[in-house]
C-alpha cells in the first residue's frame, strides 16, 4: 500500500511535469506555427477553389484571359497594379476610399461580381464566405513576377489541352469605344452574351458574331439569322428578345458546327439594353 | 458528518483530524499515519466506519475477495473500460468548450483546438485514441468474460447489459466520427448511415432520422453531436450503473470454479484503503502513460474539409467495423450486412441462454472454448478481408496517382519536406526499356543515368519507391502495360513581395511547387476468348497537386509530422 501511494504521488508529479513540459513547449511556437499552418491551409483551400471556379476564365496561373480568352482580367501582381501606392488605389473614389484595403476589394469582387463583365456574383451563387476569403488570399498571393515563366507556360498548355477548340477570341483590355451607346452595349455583351458568343469567328455554344452586320455576315450563318431572316436591327432585336433556332431548325450553319438554341433574353434585357448590344455588334468586324 | 469518538483532541491536531475526516471518511491523523506506514488496519476497521454506511458502500463492496482482484484473472478490463469512459468524458468536456457543431464552423474550430488552444491538440489526441482504446478494452473484456464463462447463471443479466454497453461504446465512438467535419468524417458516416438505409422497411426512415435529411449536412452534424454528447453518454451512464450494480449483487465470478482442484480463497482485501490506493496508482500511471503516448507517438489526423463532391479513393469504416465491411464484400448487403450481422449480435445477446451447460470448468467447455477461438480467428480474417488492401480490383494508374499526388489528403510526395523537394524544374521518368526488358529511370531527355548528387536523400528515396511501385503495378495490373511514368516538379508561386525581407533569395521565398504525375501506357483488353490483347492505342492519365511551404511540415520540424 505504501508502494501504491508512492507510485501515485510520483506519477501525479510526473503527469503535472509532463503537462507543463507540453504546455511550455507549445507556447514558444504555438502562435507562429498556427499562423503559418493556417496560412498554408487557407492557401491550399483557396487554390482548390480557384482551380474549380476561377481558373476556367482567369487561367491556372492567374495569367488572365483564360481558355478561349474571353477577356477575364489578369490576376497576377494585383498588389503591384492595384495595391497601396498605385493610382487605382489612391485616386478619388479609388479602392482605398471605397473598400479600405485591396483584400476587401478582391473579396467584394468575388462576392458580388463586377458590373459590365462576365464576372458573376459568387456569393449569390452560394459560395461560402470561407471559400471567398481563401480564394482572395490565394489570388493576393499571385504577385508580380511571382508566377514563374515555366508555370505560365505550363498553365497555358494546360488551358490549351483542357479547352481545345476554343481559340482566342478577344483582345484583352479593349480600348473604350467612341460611341457611348456601343460602349454601353459592350458592357452588356461582356456580361450576358460572351459566355456563348465570341467576338470573332470562333464558335462556342453559340456562333462567333464577328461581321454580323458586315457585308458577308458571320462565318456561321452568313448574312442571315439562323431563322432565315436577314440581319437588320428589328430582326436581331426580335432574335435576342425571343430567341429561337437550335439544331434542325432553319438553315444549317455554314461552318459545319452544331449550335444550341438561342435562349430568349427578353426577361433579362430591356429593349434599350438590346439596342445598345446591337450598336456594339455593329462594331465587330471580321 | 458524525464525529468519531477518537477525535476529541483539542487544538490544531484535532482540527486537522476533523478536516481529514470530513474529506476522507473515517481517516483521521492516526489512520493516515498507519496507512502511510503500510500497517494493517485494526479490527473493527475504523477506516470503514463512514464508508460502510455511505453511497460508495453500495457500489463498491467493503472488501473484495482476493480471487476477484487477481490481475491475471479479470485483468481489470471492465474497470479499465470505465476508466476510459471517464477519460473520454473529461477530455470531451474540454473539447466541447471550443467546438461548434455547424458545418460552417466545425472544421475551423477543430483547427483552432489543434493549433490555438493550449493543450488542445493533446486533448483531442487523448479523446480520439481513448475512444479506440475504449472499444478495444470493451471487446477484450467481453472475450475474457466469454472464455472464463462468467456469463453463466446467475450472471446472465450482467452479460446482457454488457452487450448493451458494447453497442453504446461502438455508437459513441462512431457518432464522434462526424464531428471534425473532415473528409474521413464525412465519408465514414456516409457509409455508416447508408448501412442503416439498407435495412428493409424501416431502413430509409432510420437513415433520414439519423441524417436529418436526404444528405449529410447541418442536420446530420447536429444530430450526431447531440447523440455523441448527450443521449448516448446518458444511456451509457445508466447502463454502466445497472451493470455495476448487478456485478456488485452477484459478485465477480470466482476463479476457482474454472479448475477442478483449486480451493476457494477466503482472504479478503479491504476496499479502503488497500484497493482504493491500488486503483489510484493505476489511474495515475495510466493517465501519465496515455498523455505520454499521445504527445510523442501518436497524432490524430485531421483531413481536408468535408466535401461531398470529392470521394476519397479508399473510404473505410473504423477498424472495429472492418469485419462488417469484409462481410459486405461476400455478397448481398441485406443478407450479409444485416442478416448475418443481426444473427451474430442476436446470438451474442442470448449467449447465456443458448449455452445451457452449467459448468464453468475449462474441461467441460471444450466445444465452447474451441468455438470461441475459431470465431475469433474468423473475425480477424473477415476484418482483414474488409481492408481496402484485400480483394478490390485496382487500376495501376489510379493507385499510383492516389498514393503519390492525391486530390484529397497527403500523398507520398507531400511527405518529403518542402525544402528537400528540388527548387528548380525537375523531371523524373520511369520507363520500360524493351532492349533490356526492364524498367529504367532517368531525367527527362537523359536516356538513362544516375540521379543528380544534389538531390536530398529523402526525395531520392521517394523516387526509388515510385520506381518500385511502377514496377509493382505493371506486374499486378495486367491492363497497365509497359507504363511510362513522369513526375514533374516545378516552382509555381513565390512569397508575397511584402514578406520577401525574411528570405535571402527569391528561391527561398518559394511558396508553392506543382507536382505533376503523368502516366502513359499501352492499352490492353480481353478478346472474345478471354485472351489478353494489346491494342495499338496508348492511354494517358495526368494528375497534379500543389505543394505548399509549411503546408505539411511544422515549424522546426525536419520530418513530416504524421
Amino acid at each position: 500500500m505504501t508502494k501504491n501511494i508512492a507510485v501515485s504521488l510520483l506519477f501525479t508529479l510526473a503527469t503535472v511535469a509532463l503537462l507543463g513540459f507540453i504546455w511550455f513547449g507549445q507556447t514558444n511556437d504555438r502562435l507562429a506555427a498556427t499562423n503559418l499552418r493556417q496560412d498554408a491551409l487557407q492557401l491550399e483551400f483557396g487554390q482548390r477553389n480557384y482551380e474549380q471556379y476561377c481558373a476556367t476564365c482567369h487561367g491556372l496561373a492567374g495569367e488572365g484571359q483564360g481558355p478561349g480568352n474571353r477577356g477575364a482580367s489578369t490576376l497576377s501582381d494585383l498588389q503591384g497594379r492595384l495595391g497601396p501606392g498605385t493610382e487605382a488605389f489612391t485616386r478619388e473614389n479609388g479602392i482605398q476610399k471605397k473598400y479600405g484595403s485591396l483584400r476587401n476589394y478582391v473579396e467584394a469582387i468575388i462576392s458580388y461580381g463586377k458590373t459590365g463583365t462576365a464576372m458573376p456574383a459568387w456569393k449569390l451563387q452560394g459560395m461560402r464566405d470561407d471559400q471567398i476569403k481563401a480564394i482572395a488570399a490565394y489570388v493576393m498571393s499571385m504577385q508580380g513576377g511571382a508566377i514563374t515563366p515555366a508555370a505560365l507556360e505550363s498553365a497555358k498548355s494546360w488551358s490549351a489541352t483542357t479547352e481545345a477548340g476554343l481559340p482566342p477570341t478577344a483582345t484583352p483590355n479593349e480600348p473604350p469605344l467612341d460611341d457611348p451607346l456601343a460602349e454601353a452595349g459592350k458592357q452588356t455583351f461582356n456580361t450576358y452574351c460572351i459566355s456563348c458568343h465570341s467576338k470573332t469567328d470562333a464558335s462556342g455554344a453559340g456562333p462567333g458574331l464577328a461581321g454580323l452586320f458586315g457585308e458577308s455576315g458571320t462565318k456561321a450563318f452568313g448574312t442571315t439569322l439562323p431563322n432565315g431572316n436577314p440581319v437588320d436591327d428589328a430582326n436581331v432585336l426580335d432574335w435576342i428578345k425571343n430567341g429561337g433556332g437550335g439544331p434542325g431548325v432553319g438553315p444549317d450553319p455554314q461552318d459545319g458546327a452544331s449550335y444550341g438554341a438561342m435562349p430568349p433574353q427578353g426577361q433579362i434585357l430591356s429593349d434599350d439594353k438590346i439596342l445598345e448590344v446591337i450598336a456594339y455588334l455593329k462594331t465587330l468586324t471580321r | 458528518m458524525a464525529v468519531s469518538p477518537e477525535s476529541k483532541r483539542k487544538g490544531f491536531g484535532g482540527w486537522l483530524t476533523e478536516v481529514s475526516r470530513s474529506f476522507f471518511p473515517s481517516m483521521g491523523a492516526r489512520e493516515w499515519r498507519e496507512t502511510l506506514r503500510g500497517e494493517p488496519a485494526p479490527r473493527p476497521n475504523p477506516r470503514m466506519r463512514v464508508h460502510s454506511n455511505s453511497f460508495w458502500y453500495h457500489i463498491r463492496p467493503r472488501s473484495l475477495s482476493e480471487e476477484a482482484t487477481a490481475w491475471y484473472y479479470t485483468m481489470g478490463l471492465g474497470w479499465m473500460s470505465f476508466f476510459f469512459f471517464v477519460l473520454e468524458a473529461i477530455t470531451g468536456l474540454v473539447l466541447m468548450i471550443y467546438y461548434s457543431p455547424s458545418p460552417n464552423e466545425a472544421y475551423a474550430t477543430m483547427t483552432q483546438i489543434m493549433n490555438d488552444v493550449p493543450l488542445g491538440g493533446l486533448m483531442r489526441n487523448v479523446h480520439r485514441l481513448g475512444a479506440h482504446f475504449m472499444v478495444a478494452v470493451v471487446i477484450l473484456h467481453m472475450l475474457r468474460t466469454y472464455f472464463t464463462a462468467s456469463y453463466k447463471a446467475p450472471r446472465q443479466f450482467i452479460w446482457f447489459t454488457g452487450m448493451i454497453l458494447l453497442f453504446m461504446t461502438l455508437l459513441l465512438s462512431f457518432s464522434g466520427y462526424l464531428l471534425p467535419w473532415d473528409q474521413l468524417a464525412f465519408w465514414a458516416v456516409t457509409i455508416g448511415s447508408s448501412m442503416a438505409d439498407a435495412a428493409p422497411g424501416v431502413g430509409p426512415a432510420i437513415g433520414r432520422l439519423l441524417r436529418g435529411g436526404a444528405e449529410i449536412g447541418a442536420g446530420a452534424l447536429l444530430r450526431f453531436y447531440l447523440l455523441h454528447i448527450f443521449m448516448l453518454p446518458m444511456l451509457t451512464i445508466i447502463f454502466i450503473s445497472i451493470h455495476y450494480y448487478a456485478v456488485r449483487k452477484q459478485e465477480i465470478s470466482p476463479i476457482h470454479e474454472l479448475f477442478e482442484n483449486k480451493k476457494p480463497t477466503k482472504r479478503k482485501i479491504p476496499f479502503l484503503p488497500d484497493q482504493v490506493f491500488f486503483e489510484l496508482a493505476v489511474i495515475v500511471v495510466l493517465t501519465f502513460a496515455f498523455i505520454f503516448i499521445n504527445n510523442f507517438f501518436w497524432d490524430a489526423k485531421l483531413e481536408n474539409h468535408a466535401n461531398a463532391l470529392e470521394t476519397p479513393q479508399h473510404t473505410q469504416a473504423p477498424w472495429y467495423f472492418f469485419w462488417l465491411q469484409g462481410m459486405l464484400k461476400l455478397g448481398d448487403k441485406i443478407v450479409w450486412g444485416l442478416g448475418i450481422a443481426g444473427i451474430i449480435f442476436g446470438a451474442l445477446f442470448l449467449l447465456p441462454y443458448i449455452d445451457r451447460n452449467p459448468s464453468r470448468r475449462f474441461k467441460d467447455r471444450k466445444f465452447a472454448v474451441a468455438g470461441g477461438i475459431v470465431s475469433l480467428i474468423v473475425f480477424i480474417v473477415v476484418s482483414y478481408g474488409g481492408l481496402p488492401a484485400f480483394g478490390i480490383q485496382k487500376v495501376g494508374s489510379n493507385e499510383l496517382a492516389v498514393s503519390y499526388v492525391p486530390v484529397e489528403g497527403e500523398g507520398r510526395v507531400m511527405e518529403v519536406p518542402f525544402d528537400q523537394v528540388p527548387q528548380e524544374k525537375f523531371v523524373y521518368k520511369v520507363y520500360y526499356d524493351a532492349a533490356v526488358g526492364d524498367f529504367k529511370e532517368g531525367e527527362f531527355g537523359v536516356a538513362e543515368g544516375p540521379l543528380p548528387e544534389a538531390l536530398s536523400p529523402v526525395f531520392k528515396e521517394m523516387l526509388l519507391e515510385l520506381k518500385h511501385d511502377v514496377q509493382k503495378w505493371a506486374e499486378y495490373d495486367v491492363l497497365f502495360v509497359r507504363p511510362t511514368v513522369t513526375l514533374t516538379i516545378e516552382p509555381w508561386l513565390y512569397q508575397q513581395k511584402t514578406d520577401a525581407a525574411e528570405f535571402s533569395t527569391a528561391v527561398d521565398g518559394l511558396l508553392q511547387k506543382r507536382v505533376t504525375l503523368d502516366m502513359e501506357w499501352t492499352t490492353a483488353g480481353y478478346d472474345a476468348e478471354g485472351n489478353l490483347v494489346e491494342t495499338p492505342e496508348k492511354s494517358r492519365y495526368t494528375q497534379y497537386k500543389f505543394l505548399n511551404r509549411n503546408g505539411v511540415v511544422h515549424v522546426g520540424d525536419t520530418e513530416p509530422r504524421n
